[in-house]
Order: structure tokens, then sequence, then C-alpha cells
């Protein structure tokens, strides 16, 4: 297919989804929005995500400690400094990136897994931080925000849009960056990130803003998901698991390109409801087998399997089995 | 294949995926009210959600072999929908909210722990669809303002205070005490309770440490109550940690006269874990097996005792007593009102006032239990096993109180 | 007095948090392999252990050969049909491969074993030693030995056996010992293998020890990633010493920072030393051992 043909292809495929998305709020039912919401949460995740990890090559194995921050950012803004949510959820944002520049400037001149555990390990020592500062942070018991004024449809179409709103924002960055010099500054880094520094790029500002870029959205979240649950503790919104999903759904979806988380939560989101409805006991269990064999089929993600055809993963796949399985 | 192929392969997930939301239909039968309850079956309180489970199961069971709830002049059976929350609070809620709207149930008998119940009790709230409490005690929980969220089980504000009004009794009269608490809400409201009791009894508070759940190893904490002198322990926590600390201070031989915990005697798996650890220990209850409260349904205490025993092998504490009440005051309230309209359900658990196997069963207006029975237990060996004495206050009382609490060697 | 007691205690605890994260550290530096579903294998031993003692009532001790026997060739068979797929492909493929290992086996262990919280206490488990005013359970003890002894029976596994230096030549270079007729494949799972009968080992001992239950693996495999940082990649002797200084700081950072941060202190310790000094404390490579 043709270049121009191509694009103008997807961008048919992107306006047909965002007014999908627009118009599901009025048409589908209150469970099934909940868990659309959800979803672009988890998906919002994926993309800012994959601005430090796929772009630029650094994966951050703690990215919930922003979740966390914004989380606690809003609800004390609300609860103890009586602020308006709107307020609190700007300041949200801004917590999240003050810290990543904060910590970004010792923790970024770690690479590979060095890096990967230290963001684990900070994530950590600010949850526990997080629960012991009890006057201040509830501490173990938690948070509880007010409601948010309004019916239940009403309450249920904000926060969707709220997330739906946030995701497209993390979105037009990952564009904006796909098709700018710091984008390309970016990429070098991941490519080659000595080389990229002997021929000028200013590889600490690069990676400082890509980690504050990511962490921003992922404190923006934060401050929506404590306001829509109404409860958070320190134990729901520093938890790992919104790191290490993050990451599986980028690596499945396709690292490094803007449709490739988004494709992978959706599917990611899909198949666990699925088997969670309808194998109650071992869905875990086939999540998990799900994983291995996407990873064996996919090893790059759906879309590069697109690119290269299933038939080039397997071929892969079979090179490596003759390698190494006998 | 390449791109059309991983098209068609999507659309098939796709397609999978929306059909697992379709509620399975229902088979037409006679008439049927449905609660909803999701619990935690696997994960840190699997343990714990399945005595919700089992309590609600025999719940059912009893009042569909005597008819089922009278409504209208008809007879409806009672069934349970159960969802695995995974022990996740997050989960807990989207499951809650999955019953409601998507499987329509108006009557949600609630997740364990106060952080679930916490959580979910916002959806309940929004909805305006009752939910009945058995196993969430954060007095945190009713302060809100809420109507729909009604608890069985005594709150957090009366924890410990039958073990206090026992120390109080006591000679020599412990004046050092030492709270050691789980850092979650139930630890955290029932601390806050206890620093009232410390007060009130004119005792010192000597040590106050919280520790997180999944810890591994209590020395150094043990090494703080030991320096501290500490002559009554009053432990807070969940059955895995407090089990462990018991046991690891038997190892390091440190003895404390008076040990209170704030949940854990009552449970036989409690007692299997820590073993001769848990031996002397003071516990608290809100239900006599062997008493004579009674009530419609399941009769006496000691009925209900014997049926629950019959059928799970092992007597029945207090958890499990007002997991059932909380079936108990439903099939009430919606019996009371006439009507299956949440609303109205609602204010008839408002209203609710009636003798029942766990004493009288009344709400006050933020939703907590009014005036439960609260009982002080000692585990003792009058069995081959480790069990349950009661010693407080006197007309329950099986026999005296021993105390101090032989250390590890004596026991 | 109470600090040495608190030294006795952190020291004995750091031997049981050495043995788990020995089996990982070799697993990592030779195949360069984070293997997330460490800590599943780790239930999986204290399990073997639980259910021996509890069935049979078989005294727990006895029951660690099995556990290890048993996971060696669970490794074994992971290793060698499954995770050699991935060797050559990036290393956060291995690591969404092994989560996804541990999601099953976890899921499995939940549904059989039920997530009653359990442990294998012999009678003897209150015994103690009277040391110079210090008491000392001697189980802790027992177990501490062990632990030695596992670590350093794995020294003279690398040092002096065909396949210990088969192992430690495909880490140096691939592409020679394949020349020389080392089988890659087989050595791979024979290491595989060996992780994963290190972390039976040390299921089994917290069996003993403490209480299991089917959710227990990730504190462990996290504490296994601290150690393994601490001591250097894939040094053996790295991962005791990483392991010892890990369990005296958490006693000691329990005793002043208070118990609420007893967990945390072992992860601030990781950043630390990662900021510091990323190679870790006795950062050498690993086939200098």
């Amino acid at each position: 297919m043709g270049g121009r043909r191509q694009r103008a292809l997807a961008v048919a495929a992107a306006v047909l989804c965002l007014a999908l998305a627009l118009a599901a709020p009025f048409v589908v039912g209150r469970y099934t929005l909940r868990f659309l919401t959800s979803t672009l949460m988890f998906a919002g995740f994926a993309v800012s995500w994959n601005i430090l990890g796929g772009l630029t090559g650094y994966f951050s194995f703690g990215h919930s400690v922003f979740f966390g921050i914004g989380a606690y950012a809003v609800a004390i803004g609300m609860v103890k400094a009586g602020l308006p949510f709107w307020v609190s959820l700007v300041a949200s944002g801004l917590a999240a990136a003050l810290f990543a520049v904060a910590i970004g400037l010792p923790v970024l001149r770690l690479r590979g897994h060095y890096f990967a555990l230290v963001t684990l390990g900070i994530g950590e020592v600010v949850r526990g931080v997080v629960s012991n500062l009890t006057k201040l942070t509830g501490g173990g018991g938690g948070l509880s925000l007010p409601i948010f004024p309004g019916g239940v449809d009403t309450i249920y179409r904000a926060f969707y849009f709220m997330m739906l709103g946030t995701l497209l924002a993390s979105l037009l960055v990952v564009y904006g960056l796909l098709h700018s010099r710091i984008g390309y500054g970016l990429v070098a880094i991941r490519e080659d990130e000595d080389a990229a520094q002997m021929i000028g790029i200013s590889t600490t500002a690069h990676k400082v803003l890509a980690f504050a870029l990511s962490a921003m959205f992922f404190g923006v979240f934060g401050g929506i998901y404590a306001y829509w649950l109404t409860y958070i503790e320190p134990a729901d919104v520093f938890d790992i698991k919104i790191s290490v999903l993050s990451i599986i759904m980028t690596l499945l979806g396709g690292l490094g390109t803007l449709v490739g988380p988004l494709l992978g939560t959706i599917c990611f989101q899909l198949l666990s409801e699925f088997l969670w409805n309808r194998l109650l006991e071992f869905h875990t269990a086939f999540l998990g087998a799900l994983m291995i064999v996407i990873v064996l089929v996919f090893p790059r993600g759906f879309i590069d399997a697109a690119r290269g055809g299933v038939r080039g993963a397997f071929r892969r796949t079979v090179a490596n089995v003759r390698q190494f399985a006998e | 294949m390449t791109r059309r192929g991983l098209i068609v392969a999507l659309a098939l997930v796709v397609a999978a995926a929306l059909t697992g939301y379709a509620p399975i239909p229902a088979v037409a039968q006679d008439k049927v009210v449905t609660f909803g309850a999701a619990l935690a079956l696997s994960g840190k309180f699997a343990r714990e959600g399945l005595i919700s489970k089992q309590a609600y199961d025999l719940w059912k069971d009893a009042l569909n072999s005597s008819g089922g709830l009278n409504l209208g002049g008809q007879k409806y059976k009672v069934d349970i929908k159960y969802y695995d929350d995974q022990s996740d609070n997050t989960t807990a809620t989207k499951l809650v909210e999955r019953l409601i709207t998507v499987d329509g149930i108006n009557f949600i008998l609630a997740p364990y722990g106060s952080g679930a119940v916490f959580a979910a009790s916002s959806v309940t709230e929004k909805y305006q669809v009752p939910m009945v409490s058995g196993q969430a005690a954060a007095d945190n929980i009713f302060g809100r303002g809420y109507k729909y969220i009604f608890s069985t089980m005594a709150n957090t504000r009366d924890y410990q205070r039958s073990a206090f009004d026992v120390a109080a009794g006591l000679n020599p009269k412990p004046k050092r005490v030492g709270v050691v608490w789980v850092n979650a809400l139930f630890g955290e409201a029932v601390a806050r309770s206890v620093e009232g009791f410390i007060k009130q009894q004119g005792m010192e508070m000597v040590l106050n440490e919280k520790f997180d759940v999944g810890i591994k190893d209590f020395s150094p904490l043990l090494a703080k109550l030991g320096a501290a002198k500490v002559d009554l322990l009053s432990l807070i926590g969940y059955p895995a940690e407090t089990t462990l600390l018991l046991r690891q201070m038997d190892e390091t031989r440190l003895n404390i006269p008076l040990v209170s915990l704030a949940y854990g005697p009552t449970v036989p798996a409690w007692r299997e874990a820590a073993g001769p650890a848990g031996l002397y220990v003071l516990g608290e209850s809100q239900f006599y097996p062997k008493g004579k409260l009674s009530g419609p349904v399941f009769g006496s205490s000691a009925d209900f005792s014997k049926a629950f025993e019959t059928r799970y092998g092992y007597v029945p504490g207090y958890d499990d007593a007002n997991s059932a009440a909380c079936g108990l005051a439903f099939g009430l309230a919606i019996e009371k009102a006439g009507s299956l309209d949440p609303k109205k359900v609602r204010d008839a658990l408002a209203s609710l006032d009636v003798a029942t196997f766990v004493g009288r069963l009344k709400f006050n207006p933020d939703g907590s239990r009014a005036t439960p029975p609260l009982y002080a237990v000692q585990v003792t060996t009058k069995d081959p096993r480790p069990h349950p004495s009661f010693v407080s206050p006197k007309d329950v009382a099986e026999g005296p109180l021993v105390y101090p609490r032989p250390p590890f060697d004596k026991r | 007095m109470t600090s040495l007691q608190l030294l006795v205690n952190g020291l004995l605890l750091g031997c049981l948090y050495a043995v788990i994260a020995v089996g990982f550290s070799l697993v990592w530096g030779v195949m360069n392999i984070i293997n997330v579903a460490h800590g599943a294998l780790l239930m999986v031993g204290a399990y073997i252990t639980f259910w021996l003692f509890h069935l049979w009532g078989v005294d727990p001790f006895a029951t660690i050969p099995v556990s290890m026997a048993g996971l060696f060739v669970l490794g074994y068979l992971l290793q060698r049909y499954l995770f050699n797929r991935l060797v050559r492909a990036p290393i956060f493929m291995t690591f969404i491969l092994t989560f996804g290992v541990a999601l099953i086996v976890e899921n499995l262990s939940l549904y059989w074993f039920t997530a009653e919280y359990r442990s294998a206490r012999p009678a003897y488990s209150s015994s103690v030693v009277h040391i110079g005013g210090l008491l000392v359970p001697t189980v802790r003890i027992a177990l501490a030995l062990i632990a030695v002894a596992l670590t350093s029976a794995l020294f003279v596994f690398m040092g002096r056996t065909r396949i210990g230096l088969a192992i430690r030549a495909t880490r140096m270079n691939l592409e020679s010992a394949k020349l020389m007729g080392v089988r890659i494949g087989s050595i791979y799972a024979i290491t595989f293998g060996v992780g994963a009968a290190l972390a039976g080992a040390a299921g089994s001992l917290m069996s003993i020890a403490y209480v299991i239950s089917p959710v227990m693996g990730p504190p462990y495999l996290l504490r296994a990633f601290t150690i393994c940082i601490l001591g250097g990649l894939g040094n053996i002797y790295g991962a005791l010493v990483g392991g010892l200084l890990f369990g005296v700081v958490e006693s000691f950072g329990g005793l002043w920072l208070g118990t609420g941060f007893q967990d945390v202190i072992g992860m601030a310790m990781l950043v630390l030393v990662l900021l510091v000094r990323p190679s870790g404390l006795m950062g050498k490579r690993f086939y200098e051992i």
C-alpha cells in the first residue's frame, strides 16, 4: 500500500475510534463503562510508560510511585487542605513530575537492570514512608475522599471522560515526540547512548524530560483514580502490579510505537476480563499461560508481528529452539 | 497472514471477550431472592473470606429448608452469587458494582475486611443498595454519613474493651501497656480505641509500634517490648502475623503477664497456627456458643453452634456468627418491609430491633451495631486441643482467669 | 546486650536470606535471566516440606533434600523446554516469560493448597541455646548452618566439578564453550535446575522458621534482587555477605526506626547501593569467584 493511502487509512481509523470512544458512555451499560474507564487508565499507563521505556530505552519498574504520589496529592489536597478537585489534580501532576526530576538526576545515571531495580526500590521506599506518616496520609488506614457530586451516570461519565482526556493528552505528547527533534534525541539515546552524547545530544536533559513527562501522566491518573475510588491506601496505589502491567501491556503491543501500547492494553484487558468471567479459579494461571504464548509467538509485540508477519516471529523462535534445546 | 490475519485474530478475541459480558441467563424457576457477595476467596485474606462464605451458605440453607422468605403470602427461596475479590479492595469494589449493575442484585453481603468494606460501601451508597457486613470493624466506615451500610459486628470502638475491663479487676493490676498493631485500617482503628481505654483505666502506654502485613521477623520489636517492661500487651493484627509474633516471643523467652489479642483466639485456624504460643492469651468474642440467646431461623446460640459444628467441623466464633447474622438481618428486614425494593429494605434494616441468636440485632443511625454482646475469652487446654474459655462477663465465665500468663517452660 | 542479641538474630536471619539470593544470582549471572518465578519456586519447596511433615510426620530437616531434588527436576524441565527458547531474547522478554510461569505456579498452588497460612514446626522448634547471656533458638542455628553449607557446596560445585566448570565456561565465552563440546542447552538447564533447587531449599527453611502461604513468594523475590545487587551479580559469596548484611540492617533498622519501617529498610539499602556502587559490595565478575 502506498504511504499516502496508509496514512489516510490510519487517520480514518483514529477518527473512528475517537468517535466510538466519545459515544460509548451514552450507549453502554454502567459496568461496561467502568471497565472501559479502567482500560483507558491502563492504556494511559502503557502509553506514558512507553515514553521512557520504549522511546528512550529506560525500563522503569517503579512507575507506580508516581501514580501513588498523584493519588495522595489529590487525597491530601481535598481532605486535608480543602482544595477543589481540579486544583489538586494539577498539583498531582506537578508533584509527580517534580519528584521525577528530583530523583531523575541521580537515578538516570544507571542503565539496564540497575535502573530498573533502583526505580523499584524507590517505589517501595516511598510506599513505606507514606504508610508511616499517619498524621498526613492516614498511614496504613488510608484516606477517604468525598464523593463526586451528581447522580451515578454523571459520575461515571465524568470519570470516563477524565481518563479519556488524559489518555488523549498522552497520545498527543507521544505523537509530538515521535515527530520532533527531542524525540529523535530520545531514540538516539535508546539506540546508543554514548554515541548520542558524542554527537552533542544533552542526554541528561532528554532523559529527565522523558522521565518527568511519563511521571506526570501517571500522577494525573493517580489523582483521578483517588477521586474515582474515594478511598485509597498505600498498598493499592503503590502496588507494583501497576508498573508490571504497564510494562507487559506495552511489550505485548509493541515497544516504542504510538499505537502499540494502546493495542496491547486493550487486548490484555479484554482477555483478562473474559478469563475472569469464565474461569474464576484459574484465571490467573490462564493469564500466565497466555503471556507465555504471546511472548513466544509475538516476541516483539503485535505491531512488529503485523509488520513482519507471524511467520517471521515463528522463524525466530524456532531458531532459538534449535540453538539451545538440545 | 500478516495484517489481515492479525485483524481477524483480534476481531475473534474481541468477540470472545464481549461474550464474557452477557450474564448467563437464569433458568426460570420458583421465586428466588438473590443476594450478592464479593469475597476474598484467594489472596492474603482467603481464609477469612471463607469464614463469611461458610456462614452465608449456612444461613441460606437454614432459611431455604424452613421454607424461605415470607413475602406477601408467597414463599421465596434464597440464593447467593459469589465473586472472588482476591483480597484486593479495588477488585472488591468493582465486583460489588458488577453484582448491582450487571447481575441486577439489590442486596449485598459485604466483602471481608475493613479496607474492602470501606471502599465498596461508596458503591452501594451511590447505587442506594443496602449492604450488611459481618467482618469489618473499623469505625471510620461508619463516620461518613452513609445510609446504606450496616454491620452486625461490634465496631472498633468496642474492641479490647472487655480485655481492659478484665485487667482492671486483676491483682496486681497491669500498669505498663504495650500496643502493637498492624498498619491497616483495622489496626489503626483499634489502636485508637485502646489508647482511650488506657487513659480510662489510669494505665500508661509505654510502647506503641505498628508493623506491616507480611512482616516475618519480630526480633527488634520483641527487644523493645522486653526493654520497656510491658506487663499488658495489646496485640492487634491478622492471624498470619500475630501467631508469628507470639511464637517468636516464646523463642526469645519473653514473658508478659497479660497478653490480649483483638482478633484470633476464637478462630480454630489461629489456635492451630499459634500452637503452645497461643495458650493463655486473652481474646474477645461477641458470641457465646453455648448461650441461650435466641431468635428466628437459627434458634439459640447453642442450636446455631451445633448446626455449624456438624456442617463445618469446628465450634463457631463470633465472625462466623456475625456473618450468618448478616443474612439473617437481610431476611428479617425484607420480611418486615414486605417488599424487595432496596430503599424499603434499607429502611427496615435501619429500624430493625429483634432478639436473635447473636443477641439483640439493632443498628445505630450510622449503621454500626448497637450494643453487641462483648465477652472476653482465654485460650486454655481444657480440651485435648487449645480452645477458648469464656472468662467474662461473670454470667458466662467457664472458669477462673489464669493470670499471670505462665512462661513458656511452664505451659 | 540487646544490641548483641539483635546482631546475632540479624546474622542468623541473614543466612536464610542468603540462600534465597544465591540461586537467583546464579541464574542471573550465567544466563542473564531474571527469574521472576524464583519466589514461586521457593514457595513450592516450602510446601513440599510442609506436606511431608504434615501428612507423614517426616522431620522437616529431612525433607530438604527431597524439596531440592523436586525443584531441580522442575527447574531443569522449565529451562530445557521453555526458557531455552528465549535465551538470546531481550532480557525483558524473559521477565514476562518467568512472570507468566510464576502466575501459573501460584494459581495452581492456591487452588491445591488453599490459602491458609501454614508452617512445619516440629515439637522441638522452641528450644533455645544459652550462649553467654544470649538466647538463640536451636532451630535458627541449624537453619543458618544449612544455609552456609549449601552456599559452600555450590562454591565447590562451581569450582571443582566438571559440570560446574562447564557452566562457568559457558558464561565466559559461549562460542568457545560450544567448540569445546559443551552442550549449551543441557548446561543451561542444569544451571537453572540448581538455582531452582536452592530456591526449594530456601523455601523449606522458611517453612520451618516462618509461616507460609501460596502468595509468599514476591517479598522474597524482592529481597533476592536486593541481596544480589548488594553482593554483586553472579557472585556467590557476595550473595552470602549481602544476605548477612541485609539481615543485620533489617534487625537494627527495625529497632531504631520502628517496626513499621523494617521491611522498607532493605529497599532503601538497595537504592543507596545502586546509586553509590552499582557493582555491589564485592563487585567482581561472576567467573572470578
